[in-house]
């Protein structure tokens, strides 16, 4: 996308300016603003090369009624979610993407850069129809990277038995076995951008 | 059903026509007439049981006389094999590259992008595919028929003695990258997950290629684990034996 905004909003000051350094970091000098409250991105209807960072403590109960609600009118929101977990598979189909509280600044740097590269070429839609879960999804781009089950469970918090779980989970939801097939079925998807590989 | 000595060679065609690249390693061209199997490996000079084994095997899975194609001397077997290899690397890939190609050039832009990331991975698979046959060429296959020649001419020398104790062909296989996994992914990737190409007769014969090089790589890996390997197995042991 032809990104020439983002909004990030989120209630803390000091998370708002560490998103904002990360922005920063892969696309110096893009405008930034930051809301504290829903409201305001309520009333933001101009939607246009602009990116949204909400965090999902912002949103009224229940999450996923308001969503879609906001769906209704806005189809052309480009969101991210901020969460200190994942996201359930309800709440995902909503965001172009997720970042958690706990990520280090590489990921959200790296996930950052591949929503705004594939940019909306990959709609809701997609997301909605894709094969495994977000927390697959997770596991599955730092797979296409070429991480081992070790790094891939200090990144992620996990144990290594658990990415070893998933990875099976994910070749026997797909029907792909090699790294090499998982990595252009997660290009495809716009799990990761073709950028991102080089 | 099988085919049999007396079973007219054009019959062999249609009922599979499958068979007919196999037909190829053995050097049999078309233009059979009302001739017989028989009849056109006796002109051949090629060994009609084996030729018979082969052809009924691959023709159905569920016939595998593993015992029967052991008892066939090991260098009719890779003499086989080696057919076959030329066959994937020298027709086959060439034929599924220049598809893949066509493909690409035939897409939209943004089709081809996706296109590009087959054309990328078909390339790393054809690579793996040379390297795996390069090495059971130039390791796997000279130690097989070493063990061979050594048994029969009774000459065992003392290093070959030293590669059955230390490196015997269990081990070797088990060094041996697998080449099925990479090629299923491919297609089914192409079946589950690519944007559908404009140009779909295209992706067809793409798929239809890839369909018929694994089910001959499949046919080829069985032939090396249930009958070479076991065969060598037991030749490397008649040599121990001797010690």
């Amino acid at each position: 996308m032809n990104l020439k905004k983002t909004i990030i909003c989120v209630k803390s000051p000091i998370i708002y300016r560490g998103i904002a350094y990360c922005i920063h970091s892969i696309q110096p000098g893009i405008e930034l603003e930051h809301y504290n409250n829903i409201d305001k991105l309520l009333k933001d209807d101009n939607h246009e090369d602009k990116l949204f960072i909400l965090d999902i403590n912002l949103l009224p109960d229940p999450a996923f009624y308001f969503l879609e609600r906001m769906f209704v009118n806005f189809q052309d929101l480009t969101l991210i979610a901020l969460s200190e977990r994942f996201l359930s598979d309800k709440l995902a189909v909503y965001f172009r993407g997720s970042i958690l509280i706990t990520d280090s600044e590489e990921i959200v740097k790296n996930k950052l850069k591949n929503i705004i590269d594939t940019g909306k070429e990959i709609n809701r839609t997609n997301r909605k129809n894709s094969a495994i879960s977000e927390r697959e999804q997770e596991v599955l781009r730092l797979v296409a990277f070429g991480f081992t089950n070790k790094q891939i469970s200090d990144q992620l918090y996990i144990s290594t038995h658990t990415v070893i779980t998933h990875r099976k989970n994910i070749s026997s939801k797909l029907g792909i076995k090699t790294i090499a097939g998982l990595t252009v079925y997660a290009i495809i998807n716009g799990i990761i951008s073709p950028d991102e590989m080089l | 059903m099988q085919f049999n000595a007396n079973t007219k060679m054009a019959e062999v065609i249609h009922v599979n026509y499958l068979l007919l690249p196999i037909l190829n390693r053995f050097d049999i061209q078309l233009g059979f007439g009302d001739k017989t199997i028989s009849e056109i490996c006796a002109e051949q000079k090629i060994n009609v049981d084996f030729f018979l084994e082969i052809i009924n095997s691959f023709h159905d899975y569920n016939y595998f006389p593993q015992d029967r194609l052991q008892s066939f001397p090991l260098d009719l077997i890779i003499e086989y094999i080696l057919k076959s290899h030329y066959y994937y690397i020298n027709i086959k890939v060439p034929l599924i590259e220049t598809t893949i190609i066509t493909l690409s050039t035939s897409s939209d832009k943004l089709q081809n992008k996706y296109v590009q990331l087959i054309v990328k991975f078909f390339q790393e698979y054809k690579e793996e595919l040379i390297n795996h046959i390069t090495d059971e060429e130039i390791r796997v296959y000279p130690y097989m028929l070493s063990v061979d020649k050594a048994l029969r001419s009774g000459n065992i020398g003392k290093e070959l003695v030293e590669k059955v104790k230390k490196n015997p062909i269990r081990i070797i296989e088990s060094e041996h990258t697998n080449i099925e996994d990479k090629l299923f992914d491919l297609k089914n990737i192409i079946i589950k997950y690519l944007p559908p190409a404009t140009n779909y007769s295209l992706s067809n014969t793409l798929l239809i290629e890839l369909f018929r090089l694994e089910q001959d790589l499949n046919d080829h890996a069985r032939i090396e684990d249930k009958v070479l390997v076991p065969k060598v197995e037991m030749l490397e042991n008649q040599i121990l034996q001797k010690l």
